[in-house]
């Protein structure tokens, strides 16, 4: 049995479209478990098992994974899937590649300024082996990204785990051009959707692109002057970033609602 | 060996503090684990060991008990402590008599709109009880809270794991004989004080919210109304960080005059 374990969170606008996504592409026998915070819970319907949960995702994401547990045995599936995430393909002969090669597959979403952990967005292990490392989906343990900024994000504490346990993982990465955005209208292995741009609030990676500083630090007067004046463009460059973004959001979003799958022409 | 997990933020305010207590009260061996964010890392040397982090405070705590249980044994213990909390007396004798019944022991904030779980301003366990539940401070699971909505908090999901173990734990309550916060100043067991308000003096709990005298009654305009509340809000943060800075500033003296004044 594969239990999919997934979080919604004020809108149901992605329920209907990742379930149909699933159940068009999960070629074995599986059950939903669902996190609907803020959600009607008539919503419910769409899942097999509806979690209540309150507070941030890493927390939902335990949680959700403590009561699978509860009642999964160790040869079953634990599939993490974002709430705006979904099977394109079926994945489960790279998953099932990937489980002979390493106890747990995961997105990692490398072009998020070179992010090294693995991402809940898609990850699958046995309960076996979510048993055995303690697996713990919160930030915590840090990294220098690419830009030698010491960060850190949703799991964190799961790659230190695994580095701990010395238990390797297999990477899916980004397999769509970044055109669109650097991060968001994702795909993973040819196999997995994020679409990841429901927030509107800029990533790392989509800050990467931002205009770099005119210098002039340390001049006086011109040297103040030059900082008003990046803090000036900074906010313009993020403000026009952020409707860019939500922009396309809404626009890919209402093909991916019409159904078919003619849109994956935009992100391919 | 008792491992001593504790997150400092931004403040060192309470570092010297935390730890002279420490090494008067804390009978057992120990060490101490620190998690330093924003603070210069010369504070460091105040602590045995100190583990780089950043973000959530249940994600750093989870992270510091990973570390300690790559060295400790199952045997060992594992004490959790916030901040700005610290031992007033020795607390071993209550741990040893504690654990002989339950696995688990900490605090439970029932003062704040009757909290079920467990808090991490003081929690101890055996190793090998964090390993086998496995422990983890995430909030999740929800009850009802005081304005009828279900909550949450840091805590919750260590809580629910016990349930589903089908483990005991020990309460830890708060015995203030005097209350100069519904909240916050608090010490429990007669053992630990958390001042509650040591890296966020501006935030208000429910329990502030729920004991509040009603500022906005029903006449008026909703913006009006709103309006109150926000100038409420505003004035008790502004006693509160009044009261939590001459609370440290006695403290920080040294003695125990401040004591006095809460039990």
């Amino acid at each position: 049995m594969l239990h999919i374990a997934t979080t919604h969170h004020i809108s149901p606008r992605w329920i209907e479209i990742q379930t149909r996504h699933i159940r068009a592409h999960i070629s074995v026998p599986y059950r939903t478990w669902a996190s609907i915070q803020l959600i009607d819970p008539s919503y419910g319907a769409h899942f097999d098992r509806i979690i209540e949960q309150n507070g941030p995702l890493a927390g939902k994401l335990n949680h959700l994974a403590v009561e699978i547990l509860e009642e999964a045995s160790d040869d079953d599936l634990l599939m993490f899937l974002d709430g705006d995430a979904f099977p394109i393909a079926d994945p489960m002969p790279v998953v099932m590649e990937g489980l002979q090669a390493a106890p747990l597959v995961a997105v990692r979403r490398a072009e998020n300024a070179g992010d090294p952990q693995p991402h809940p967005c898609f990850c699958v292990s046995s309960v076996a082996t979510w048993r055995e490392l303690a697996g713990d989906w919160s930030d915590g343990y840090p990294w220098s990204d690419e830009r030698g900024r010491r960060v850190t994000d949703v799991g964190a504490n799961l790659l230190r785990r695994l580095e701990l346990s010395g238990t390797p993982w297999v990477q899916l990465l980004r397999s769509n051009p970044r055109r669109l955005d650097p991060l968001a209208f994702a795909i993973y292995g040819g196999v997995i959707y994020h679409h990841g741009a429901d927030a509107g609030e800029l990533s790392r990676a989509q800050r990467e692109r931002a205009p770099r500083p005119l210098g002039g630090a340390g001049l006086p007067l011109l040297g103040a002057a030059a900082a008003r004046f990046d803090r000036a463009r900074l906010r313009l460059w993020s403000r026009r970033a952020q409707r860019t973004c939500l922009l396309r959001s809404e626009l890919l979003y209402a093909k991916i609602q019409q159904g078919g799958s003619d849109w994956l022409a935009d992100v391919s | 060996m008792l491992h001593i997990a504790t997150a400092h933020y931004l403040s060192p305010r309470w570092i010297e503090i935390q730890t002279r207590y420490l090494r008067e009260y804390i009978a057992a061996p120990f060490q101490t684990w620190a998690s330093l964010e924003g603070i210069d890392p010369a504070y460091g040397v105040h602590f045995d060991r100190t583990v780089e982090q950043l973000g959530s405070h249940a994600g750093k705590l989870n992270h510091l008990a990973m570390e300690i249980l790559e060295e400790a044994s199952d045997d060992d213990l594992l004490m959790f402590l916030d901040g700005d909390a610290f031992p007033i007396a020795d607390p071993m004798p209550f741990i040893a008599d504690s654990l002989a019944k339950a696995p688990l022991i900490a605090v439970r904030r029932a003062e704040n709109v009757n909290s079920p779980q467990p808090h991490p301003c003081f929690c101890v366990t055996t190793v090998r009880t964090w390993r086998s539940l496995p422990g983890d401070w995430s909030g999740g699971p929800t009850w009802p809270g005081g304005q009828g909505w279900n909550v949450t908090d840091v805590g919750s999901l260590l809580m629910r794991k016990l349930e589903l173990a089908g483990l005991p734990w020990i309460e830890v309550l708060r015995s203030n004989r005097n209350n100069l916060d519904p909240l916050y100043f608090a010490v429990y067991g007669d053992l630990v004080y958390h001042h509650g308000a040591g890296f966020r003096a501006e935030k208000l709990a429910a329990t502030h919210r729920a004991s509040a005298e009603d500022p906005a009654p029903m006449r008026g305009s909703s913006r009006l109304r709103r309006r109150r509340w926000i100038e409420w809000e505003r004035a008790k943060r502004e006693r509160l960080a009044d009261q939590s800075a001459r609370v440290f500033e006695r403290i920080e003296r040294g003695g125990t005059d401040w004591l006095a004044e809460l039990i």
